[in-house]
């Protein structure tokens, strides 16, 4: 009789779990849970390095948007405070991108970040580069001569009319990189930037670089790291101001249990078949 | 689309859009001079293109729940370390997981800070080393498959 439950249950058609899902997502819109995030440490590097005195007014930063929309609910929650951070502490911000959605992620962070952007002014306080192609060759070569990867900024201004831009040319005026990304862009400019010269470099990236990024922050090539959204929604209640990261952990919470009870029941079905069949 | 395969229409369609996106793409740098601030193809983008890509990022989810049932199983001792230790991670991301026990949080911290760093170092190591030997050769010209086509001589 048992064996038939888990003959039936292993069997049940797949619909039935994406329907399960669906609504176990459905329930923190209708109720939200709201519980507290333990910081990590990784993720409080990358806060303190993104603060005084690890930063002062005037430095210049690069925020690399190595993600497209797909990913913006992993990566943005992490940029956005880190933007914020950067511009209340007086630093220089260049943005680009080698994602081909990334006029529209600068478009986003323009949303998201609008009070600080409103209080900064364009090619004085921050500078758009735009799209960059050409992998990790282009951003060794960004290293040594910007102009020669941006003669201009994505506006068609020339980097030299651009007063920020004036001074601006190679690794030695950047003073930290932050590259958030869903593939290879942070580990570039890890190789051609962070272990070349010394550029002080942190990761905001997808839950999946964890494992191939903490080996890089656990040997000092990275600053910080932070991690898919929990990373952002560590960023968020360490700025103090809750926003999307925040919102989606209640919809983490109820998938991941989800996801654990499934793996629990199925092997639990697994040996308690494999153990009559035995 | 020409041997009316099953789904061909879907082909079709794919062939309509590309067109839709490159033409609409062309006409507005031809009118403006400008790669952006074109109407057109940024209507397209922004409401056609970017809820796709965050649909379709989204329902790897729903896979992955599906999957977990079927086949996340502990057949062997590897794949029950694994599955252990993969529970713990799950369970130290979501907030909830330090609520019902605050060990969730620890030993998956361990396992995500310490426990897999030997593994991707060595994985990293291995993958240079092999990048080093593979330079080496085809420098010697015994690695000709990549450029020349295997096989030919």
């Amino acid at each position: 009789m048992s064996e038939s439950i888990w003959s039936k249950l292993g069997a049940i058609d797949r619909r039935v779990f994406y329907w399960i899902l669906f609504v176990g997502l459905m329930v923190p819109f209708l109720s939200p849970i709201g519980l507290p995030v333990r910081i990590s440490p990784n993720t409080k590097d990358l806060w303190d390095g993104i603060n005084p005195p690890h930063v002062e007014q005037g430095n210049i930063a690069i925020i690399n948007f190595g993600y497209g929309v797909s990913a913006w609910s992993e990566c943005h929650p992490g940029v956005t405070v880190c933007a914020k951070a950067l511009f209340r502490n007086g630093v220089k911000v260049i943005f680009m991108g080698p994602h081909y959605d990334v006029d529209l992620t600068m478009a986003r962070l323009q949303d998201t970040v609008s009070e600080d952007f409103a209080g900064k002014e364009y090619g004085v306080d921050w500078v758009y580069l735009g799209y960059i192609t050409g992998g990790e060759t282009a951003i060794s070569q960004l290293a040594n001569d910007m102009r020669s990867i941006f003669p201009t900024d994505a506006y068609g201004t020339p980097l030299d009319d651009i007063p920020m831009m004036r001074d601006v040319n190679t690794y030695a005026e950047i003073d930290l990189v932050l590259s958030s990304d869903t593939g290879d862009w942070g580990d570039y400019f890890l190789r051609q930037w962070q272990s070349t010269y010394g550029t002080r470099l942190a990761e905001v990236g997808i839950a999946m670089l964890a494992s191939s990024m903490v080996p890089y922050y656990l040997a000092g090539n990275l600053f910080g790291l932070s991690v898919g959204s929990r990373g952002g929604a560590e960023l968020e209640a360490l700025i103090g101001e809750p926003g999307d990261a925040t919102v989606s952990m209640d919809s983490i919470i109820l998938s991941h249990i989800l996801l654990v009870l499934a793996i629990v029941l199925a092997n639990i079905g697994y040996f308690a078949t494999r153990g009559r069949e035995g | 689309m020409q041997r009316r395969g099953s789904n061909w229409a879907y082909s079709g369609w794919l062939i309509i859009l590309f067109f839709v996106m490159l033409l609409s793409g062309v006409a507005g740098y031809a009118a403006t001079g400008l790669q952006s601030s074109n109407f057109t193809y940024d209507w397209l983008f922004r409401n056609i293109y970017t809820p796709l890509g965050s649909t379709l990022y989204a329902i790897t989810g729903f896979y992955i729940f599906s999957a977990a049932y079927r086949a996340f199983r502990a057949r062997n001792i590897d794949a029950a370390l694994m599955l252990i230790a993969g529970c713990f991670v799950i369970m130290k991301n979501a907030p909830v997981g330090e609520a019902i026990w605050t060990g969730f949080a620890d030993v998956g911290s361990w396992f995500q800070l310490t426990g897999q760093v030997p593994g991707m170092r060595t994985f990293s190591l291995v993958g240079a080393l092999g990048m080093l030997a593979y330079g080496f050769r085809a420098l010697l010209g015994k690695e000709r498959g990549f450029y020349a086509g295997v096989g030919e001589e």
